[in-house]
């Protein structure tokens, strides 16, 4: 390892090496963040399917309760009791959609972790271009290196469980244990 | 004497939605806004049936369970989880916390109200 005396460059065969692996580096995070933003898509397709859904379901539910007479008899009594039901049915879209983008929350941190990583790593290379101890630099950079790493892997932790999988408005599965 | 339910979920709407359909059917219904809420309000007063979401703030419905589990007055409890989860990973675990029963969101209230008579009458 050769020390420079003013300031040191990626010039001997670790550095190049580190150099590599940073633009690997880069790499892996540029796919990272294109599969979670497509996913992010995916998720508000979904929400936006979940919303049209519900949103013609009450649609229909009202324009029914409108239709009839719901104080006539028992018989229309029982028909609001059904369209009520179908419309309760329907609204729950909105918890699902607070999940959902709950989820894409957790998606956008992760990623805003990973840029936190980056701008340190900004910040680090600046300050450590112009120091003269290269030992000192690049261990430094291991360090951010390893940091960034951590984050990468915080995506997939942090994303792995979507806690709405339901394509559809259709009536949940019940289980007595 | 009516039968008490305590439903937790941290949707407003969803609890509104419980609330009205079990209260419809007869039930004398309690909410409570998350799983930390849930168990201070299942501490102060016994509940004959806990319904609660998994995701929420500060306590999610599994560790909801597991507290309530803990304590002598809930061992044999019902307690159901409301939840949108629906993966076989995520029902075992809330078998093996001490759930009674899982039922998927969206619920149908009479089908929810079939499977609360049939666990608490």
């Amino acid at each position: 390892m050769h020390v420079l005396n003013k300031s040191w460059a990626f010039g001997g065969e670790d550095e190049r090496a580190l150099l590599e692996e940073f633009r690997n580096l880069l790499r892996e995070m540029a796919l990272q963040f294109s599969n979670q933003l497509n996913a992010a898509r995916g998720e508000i397709a979904s929400v936006q399917d979940l919303l049209q859904e519900a949103i013609d379901a009450l649609t229909v539910s009202f324009q029914d309760m409108a239709a009839r007479d719901m104080r006539a008899t028992p018989e229309s009594s029982q028909q609001a009791g059904d369209i009520l039901g179908r419309a309760i049915t329907a609204l729950q879209f909105q918890d699902m959609v607070s999940q959902l983008l709950g989820h894409v929350g957790c998606r956008i941190d992760a990623m805003d972790g990973v840029m936190r990583e980056l701008n340190t790593l900004g910040s680090t290379l600046e300050q450590e271009a112009r120091s003269h101890d290269a030992r000192g630099a690049i261990a430094s950079m291991r360090q951010e290196q390893g940091r960034i790493i951590a984050a990468l892997k915080n995506i997939e932790a942090q994303t792995i469980n979507n806690p709405v999988d339901q394509k559809a408005m259709t009536q949940g599965d019940i289980e007595l244990f | 004497m009516a039968k008490t339910i305590l439903a937790v979920d941290d949707s407003a709407s969803i609890r509104q939605m419980v609330t009205f359909t079990l209260k419809s059917s007869g039930y004398e219904v309690t909410e409570a806004v998350d799983g930390m809420d849930g168990l201070e309000k299942a501490k102060a007063k016994t509940f004959d049936l806990i319904l609660t979401d998994q995701n929420m703030p500060r306590m999610d419905g599994l560790t909801l369970i597991k507290n309530l589990r803990g304590l002598p007055q809930y061992k044999t409890t019902p307690v159901l989880m409301l939840t949108t989860e629906s993966s076989d990973a995520m029902k075992q675990q809330g078998r093996a916390a001490g759930a009674t029963g899982w039922l998927v969101k969206p619920f149908d209230p009479q089908k929810l109200v079939e499977v609360v008579k049939k666990v608490i009458g």
